[in-house]
């Protein structure tokens, strides 16, 4: 899952800068699965009473995952509904000055699960109507503000060749001395706190709320080891050269770059999951009707299943996971294995808390 | 200036037709659209959100200081930086053979046709960890380990003086131009030796076009937002890049907006100040 908070400006600077990554293959990837797409259009329940028209307008984290919600969700529903879907860039500082002038210029938003409940709370987001489905993995009192878009894990990324011994926890990617090597982090509030607190052996149950104190302190302790990174595939980058010898990364872009062929690999144990994220329907928006029926085609468990085949992201719906074979649920961060062995974070918990670690965050870091 | 400029055109050309105010119509309305209007709206959302005193507020924030702070030195060493290698270069060009003048001034062109980020980016592949700078010291054996350089302050400086290094070279190589050769000969003649020739000819005609790209260099500086977010990390924050920081992570657009307007006002009372002695809009840009 790309950054959740802003970087318009850094990322689209640093996208450019990592084409590099993205020629490595995963674009060729993408084809080579798209190709046995049974492409069977009547897969979904749109109402074909609602009359949409025009076009909606998505706001997503662009690069490789847009590339995958347009084989598995954009294409699809422009050829059954006629509506075609532009993709935009997803930038929280754009929503917050949406919902102040009260005009979107989204549909839709990618959202992290924190951010859904945090908007559904400030009042951002549209609720969706009855005949939207709904997709069961999200959290249940929040299933009327999205539609479920995908899980991800967030864990260890590490060198195969680096080390003798792979590292098994994130007490592994703190302890520098048995593991030598510069570590990446993302340059963003995200989800480092919660690493922090694993590391120091905080049991799971107790992680929420954050006790930024302790947290802070261990993060100190890797503060002259840490490389920043802006983009998952910058991440990805500093490991495929060297530059560091753990990254924190997705479970997705890991295990497709390690499929690839790159002598990288990931963590399972103690990673992060996010058990899911949303596709936020933003208030004022220019195509309401459109935008519903598109956010309903994305609860369809084929369609998920197919974007979790391109991505190795998890559905949010679990009649997904059942159309899937045992190969693609060892990479999925939600599959009963890896859920079970993950921190799966309470995104209601995290997202009270989310503001202060944003704040934080930047305090510690600056 | 602009329109002193435009009344001695249109009268040399007589018959044009075309009144002077009628052709300052356009970029009017550019600057109006696109300069004052966002102006009026950043000073709205600055007062509306922060109220009138917030500037004052700026002044006790522990970060905004440290990079207002970080920021000046910056600008100075970079400026200095300049001077150190631009007046050099610019008599190299000067006074080196034609062919020899030229290249060095494609080269010192490029730098200005090459996208910023691009070169920065060139940088980062330069400094980061495992990357090409250390790779060559490691294969002549100089260094081992981790040269530690990316992401610290020190690795801004080379980068910031390569983009800033045009803004510097340009007025002084069009000054240079503007040298009157005679009065080379005649300080030689007169038996003075070519160091005395530099210091007491060359670099007092080079002054004021020292002073200005100097200054020009300084005050870009101050904005500098590209090189230091890339090449500087997170905890490296100049003005430019905690701007970025309230605005794109913190959501917070009245601070990030009253720090625009605080940085604005300290570029444009440089500006004044510094035009009083040194004229910077002659001799900002080379003759056309």
């Amino acid at each position: 899952m790309p950054p959740s908070y802003g970087h318009l400006t850094r990322r689209s600077l640093l996208q450019r800068g990592s084409v590099a990554v993205g020629a490595l293959g995963v674009p060729g990837l993408l084809a080579s699965c798209g190709g046995d797409d049974d492409g069977n259009p009547k897969t979904t329940g749109t109402d074909a009473s609602r009359d949409i028209s025009g076009k909606v307008i998505y706001a997503d984290y662009g690069g490789t995952t847009r590339e995958a919600s347009q084989a598995a969700f954009y294409t699809p529903f422009e050829k059954e509904t006629g509506v075609p879907v532009v993709p935009g860039d997803v930038d929280t500082s754009k929503m917050r000055l949406f919902a102040e002038n009260k005009r979107s210029e989204w549909d839709l938003a990618n959202l992290d699960g924190w951010e859904v409940v945090d908007f559904a709370e400030k009042g951002w987001l549209e609720e969706l109507p009855d005949w939207v489905k709904k997709t069961d993995l999200v959290s249940p009192e929040f299933q009327k503000w999205t539609v479920g878009n995908y899980s991800a894990s967030l864990g260890i990324a590490f060198n195969v060749e680096e080390g003798n011994k792979p590292p098994t926890s994130w007490a592994d990617f703190w302890d520098t001395r048995k593991f030598p090597g510069k570590r990446g982090v993302p340059n963003f509030g995200y989800v480092q706190f919660e690493a922090a607190l694993l590391a120091d052996g905080v049991p799971h149950e107790e992680i929420y709320p954050i006790d930024f104190e302790r947290a802070t302190a261990k993060l100190d302790e890797l503060r002259d080891q840490i490389l920043y990174w802006d983009t998952f595939g910058q991440s990805m980058q500093f490991l495929a050269q060297g530059s560091v010898g753990m990254t924190m990364n997705t479970n997705s872009r890991t295990v497709l770059f390690r499929d690839q062929g790159l002598p990288v690999d990931f963590v399972w144990d103690d990673a992060i999951l996010l058990p899911w994220g949303g596709n936020g329907i933003l208030k004022y928006g220019p195509n309401r009707d459109a935008a519903f029926a598109l956010a309903d085609f994305c609860a369809d468990p084929k369609r998920q299943a197919e974007f979790s085949r391109l991505t190795l992201y998890g559905p949010t719906q679990s009649a997904a996971l059942d159309l899937m074979d045992d190969d693609l649920l060892s990479k999925l961060p939600n599959s009963p294995e890896h859920e079970s062995a993950a921190f799966s974070l309470n995104v209601p918990d995290r997202a009270k808390q989310n503001d202060e670690i944003v704040q934080r965050w930047t305090e510690w870091v600056s | 200036m602009g329109l002193l400029r435009v009344r001695q055109w249109a009268s040399t050309r007589g018959g044009v037709g075309v009144r002077p105010g009628l052709l300052l119509l356009l970029p009017l309305i550019a600057t109006l659209l696109f300069l004052v209007l966002p102006l009026a709206a950043l000073v709205d959302r600055s007062v509306s959100d922060q109220g009138i005193g917030a500037a004052f507020d700026l002044l006790g924030d522990d970060l905004f200081v440290d990079a207002l702070k970080r920021t000046l030195v910056l600008s100075l060493i970079v400026t200095f930086g300049c001077c150190v290698i631009g007046v050099p270069y610019t008599l190299a060009m000067v006074g080196a053979r034609r062919s020899v003048g030229l290249v060095l001034l494609l080269i010192l062109l490029s730098t200005f046709w090459i996208s910023i980020l691009v070169r920065t980016f060139g940088w980062v592949l330069l400094l980061q960890p495992a990357g090409a700078l250390e790779q060559v010291l490691h294969k002549f054996g100089l260094v081992s380990g981790s040269l530690d350089l990316f992401q610290t302050t020190p690795a801004m400086y080379p980068a910031m003086v390569h983009v800033m290094l045009p803004f510097f070279i340009l007025p002084v190589y069009a000054s240079c131009l503007r040298l009157d050769t005679d009065l080379l000969r005649a300080g030689q003649s007169l038996g003075a030796k070519p160091l005395s020739v530099l210091r007491h000819v060359v670099l007092p005609h080079l002054r004021p076009a020292i002073l200005a790209g100097a200054s020009i260099v300084f005050m870009l500086s101050l904005g500098f937002f590209v090189t230091p977010l890339l090449l500087g990390g997170p905890d490296n924050l100049t003005v430019a890049t905690l701007i970025n920081r309230q605005f794109s992570e913190l959501y917070d657009l009245g601070t990030a907006a009253t720090m625009a307007l605080f940085l604005l006002i300290v570029v444009l009372v440089l500006y004044l100040v510094i035009d009083r002695f040194v004229p910077l809009v002659q001799s900002g840009a080379p003759d056309t």
